[in-house]
């Protein structure tokens, strides 16, 4: 159960969803070859084509490029991100000012779910219907939305709603969005068939209406508008099987995972059992709801194609000691608790918790040194799902920063402030230029506020800096093209205001171009398809770096050879030079790094977190490398510090069995 | 024959996902733009929630000053309801217009106010009123960052509805008005809010 394994299983089950598609596009053009030639043996001036070779692979030719075509320009529609799947169903993003404490609710509980699982906090859309139901889409874990139902968000509890948004986000993490996708537009090509049918019939009976003579050319039309059409109801039939078929296997298995994540089965449990006790259930009303309904989390729609398992079965195999009795549903009416959720007053007071402010000039946050250190359980588990433990320290995660922080950063103009003010150099002469930079390029008030934030921000930990990070790319999704272009443009400068790029820079650097890359360019591939063994040198320059970097006045060899050999025994490379493992020449290998595949990609992270955790301790700067080798290969990657004494010691001993 | 009829079937085949493509990029740009609104109606939202807190207190200052207080709580009012009307549909023209003269209104009764309260040294030492001023210029950067960011949405969304071939189904695909930008003239207190239909 990981990441990178789950994407690469969505990969072979999605060859296998093509066989299955091909086999019935197959099966469609023989019923139709089969149907036009019977029709046409029927009339002399057609006899001569009926079953014959040259007429079988005309029909071919045409249905294929028919059903390919549609297919295609759906698929790449969709591409689009889940914005524009939830924005076909009707859904309007909750922003996160909402002073209603439901809405509130949703957005703290999907937050915790991101933090948890490394992923940035994707937006939330509201559909203002009664059922209970939610859905996530998009294309990646980063362009992903969560879409939830008004029903949702006042029959649920706060530990059902978990449950519901850990579902969806199994789903996100499962690489299932992706197959839906490709499922969808499948789907629509197959059904695009009978409508092309449909408009043929029609323009031919307006044609042959007008001329009264027979024409050979309409009647030709109209037969195989006819074929179509009713081929094409029978291939979405098969169709609608298909998706159905692959959509119910994966909803047990977000239901499994959604157990794993919240440790709770009563929520996901309480959840359906919510559901099947209400009268409005979990339909929906908005029209399009039929195309998307295998994205649901229960079905959507009552069909006998239900793309989703029986509701009974899903409960039972959460509960086995259940007594097949719904809770009345419907006079349920939840409400979440507004302080419980930090809907604050209009004077928000910020809190100052946990590390103590120490004044400290040099580029690094101050406590980055000794009090991160994170057991080697919990780094080899940064890159699998989320579990319970994951998201309680998200929880404090994000319970430890300034309110007023976080507000600003959920917030568009507010996130601007924070980067710009994260990116703030201690040193006057180089403050001034900042300065200058961001009158002349900020947007107005973005210079007051990231100053006013500054002081806030410099206690706070790297981590915490990360996390705040993530929730500001959630705010940034707002801007408009035009709008993050200039503050691409406005991070840069700052960035470069010192003629050099420290390494937090550079990790916020590679985090924004991840995040502004997939925005601007949604077309760009994130993957590529090479070997880890053709990118062996390169991967030896960033774990050459983490290990020249990583220990204190230690010899680096001992922690880059533990790392390497955990990607390839037989070829070493030896370790290169602390000038050849800088910055830039880390950014090189990363051009070339990106063109990996998933799997390979994971197995470089998890050779980087050997290096790590070589001499038993993760300073900031490990981290922060960490972090920005993980946005710059578009991975979602989840950093947490344990603090506790004794999980570190225990570590010790799993790592060496 | 089989080769025209091919080519037919072909050339409608295209045609019908060309248009079925420009009806679904103009819902997805409404949509767009009616989601960038959302983010002005928070922050306006909030700018409204202020003003009470503002009158306030600067009532038991500025005594004398009936006039001008009520005048900002009227137009705050007018504001309130003109930013409903227009939540409910941020595509039409004149609700857009009506609260963009609204909010112009709004704005020269609070610098009136703001202007007045120069005079009141008192009022000018309260904590209180120091900090619902810097709260509401920090809400007004923050309306004018949304309202950029819903002005370059609606943009996008009149500029695809006018080329071509979008201009040709845009009417008949219920996409007819086209949107209208956003554009507050605080300046302009003597114009009655023009609304166009």
């Amino acid at each position: 159960m990981d990441f990178f394994g789950q994407q690469d299983r969505a990969k072979t089950n999605t060859k296998k969803l093509v066989a299955l598609f091909c086999l019935a596009v197959a099966a469609i053009i023989g019923a139709i070859f089969a149907l036009i030639s019977f029709l046409a043996e029927g009339r002399s001036e057609f006899k001569s084509i009926a079953w014959t070779p040259e007429f079988a692979l005309q029909i071919s030719l045409i249905v294929g490029i028919l059903i390919g075509l549609s297919s295609l320009v759906r698929i790449s529609q969709l591409k689009g991100g889940g914005k524009v799947i939830a924005e076909a169903l009707g859904g309007r993003r909750i922003n996160h000012q909402t002073q209603s404490p439901n809405h509130r609710r949703i957005l703290n509980v999907v937050s915790e779910m991101a933090i948890a699982s490394g992923t940035p906090v994707p937006p939330v859309y509201l559909m203002k219907e009664d059922g209970i139901n939610a859905f996530a889409a998009g294309f990646s874990p980063s362009d992903a939305v969560i879409g939830i139902t008004q029903g949702c968000s006042e029959k649920l509890n706060r530990d059902q709603l978990q449950g519901v948004v850990a579902h969806e986000f199994s789903h996100i993490l499962n690489g299932d969005m992706r197959l839906n996708i490709r499922l969808t537009g499948i789907i629509y090509g197959i059904t695009c068939l009978s409508e092309i049918g449909r408009a043929l019939m029609r323009a031919t009976r307006y044609s042959s209406r007008r001329s009264r003579k027979s024409n050979d050319g309409a009647v030709y039309l109209a037969m195989i508008g006819a074929a179509f059409f009713f081929i094409g109801l029978i291939g979405s039939f098969f169709g609608s099987l298909i998706r159905a078929a692959v959509s119910r296997q994966r909803e047990f298995l977000a239901d499994a995972t959604a157990v794993q994540f919240t440790r709770n089965p009563a929520g996901i449990a309480g959840a359906l059992k919510r559901i099947g006790g209400f009268t409005k259930g979990s339909g929906l009303k908005h029209s399009a709801t039929s195309e998307f309904s295998h994205l649901f989390f229960t079905s959507a729609l009552s069909s006998h194609f239900a793309t989703h398992p029986p509701l009974e079965e899903r409960i039972t195999r959460l509960d086995p000691h259940w007594k097949y009795k719904y809770p009345k549903t419907d006079q349920i009416k939840e409400e979440a608790d507004a302080l419980m959720e930090g809907i604050s007053p209009l004077e928000a007071t910020a809190s100052f918790s946990g590390s103590d402010p120490k004044s400290s000039a040099s580029d690094h946050p101050p406590d980055s040194e000794t009090s991160q250190k994170p057991s080697k359980e919990n780094l080899n588990a940064a890159l699998d799902l989320p579990g319970e433990k994951e998201i309680k320290q998200a929880v404090q995660l994000l319970s430890s920063l300034p309110l007023e922080l976080l507000g600003q950063a959920r917030e568009p103009h507010g996130a601007c402030s924070v980067v710009s003010g994260v990116l703030l150099h201690p040193k006057d002469s180089v403050r001034k230029r900042q300065v200058s930079i961001l009158k002349a390029l900020g947007e107005a008030g973005v210079l007051e506020e990231s100053m006013d934030a500054k002081p806030r921000l410099d206690p706070l930990t790297c981590e915490q800096k990360l996390a705040l990070l993530e929730e500001c790319m959630g705010s940034l999704n707002q801007l408009s093209d035009a709008q993050l272009k200039k503050f691409r443009k406005l991070t840069e400068e700052l960035i470069n205001a010192d003629n050099q790029v420290d390494l937090f820079e550079w990790t916020l650097h590679k985090i924004l171009e991840d995040f502004m890359i997939r925005k601007l360019s949604p077309d760009t591939p994130l993957h590529g398809n090479v070997s880890l063994r053709q990118r062996l040198p390169e991967c030896s320059t960033a774990l050459g770096a983490l290990a020249h970097f990583g220990q204190e006045n230690e010899d680096p060899l001992p922690a880059y050879e533990k790392g390497f050999r955990a990607l390839n025994r037989k070829r070493p490379v030896s370790l290169p030079p602390l000038k050849k493992c800088g910055l830039e020449q880390l950014d090189k290998a990363l051009v070339r790094l990106t063109q990996m595949t998933p799997v390979a990609k994971r197995s470089f992270l998890e050779a980087c977190l050997k290096t790590i955790e070589h001499d038993g301790k993760t300073t900031g700067i490990e981290l922060q490398i960490l972090r920005g080798l993980a946005a710059a290969l578009s991975c979602p990657l989840r950093l947490f510090k344990i603090s506790d004494q004794e999980n570190s010691k225990s570590s010790e001993s799993i790592a060496i069995s | 024959m089989l080769i025209t009829l091919i080519s037919i079937a072909a050339i409608l085949v295209i045609g019908v996902f060309l248009v079925i493509g420009i009806y679904n990029k103009l819902v997805t740009l409404k949509n767009r733009f009616e989601n960038a609104f959302s983010q002005i109606e928070v922050q306006l939202q909030r700018r409204y929630d202020l003003i009470p807190n503002l009158i306030e207190t600067v009532k038991g200052y500025m005594k004398h000053e009936r006039e001008t207080l009520e005048a900002v709580i009227q137009a705050r009012n007018q504001a309130a309801g003109s930013l409903k009307a227009a939540s409910q549909n941020p595509g039409d023209a004149g609700a857009i217009a009506g609260l963009a003269g609204a909010e112009g209104l709004l704005g020269g009764a609070l610098g009136r106010l703001f202007a007045l309260s120069e005079s009141y040294p008192d009022l000018k030492a309260d904590q209180n009123m120091a900090n619902l001023q810097e709260e509401l210029s920090t809400t007004e950067n923050k309306v004018a960052f949304s309202r950029q960011a819903f002005n370059d949405a609606v943009t996008a969304y009149n500029t695809y509805k006018q080329t071509f071939p979008p201009v040709l189904f845009a009417a008949s695909f219920g996409h007819s008005q086209d949107a209208s930008l956003l554009e507050f003239e605080t300046e302009k207190i003597k114009d009655a809010p023009k609304v166009q239909f």
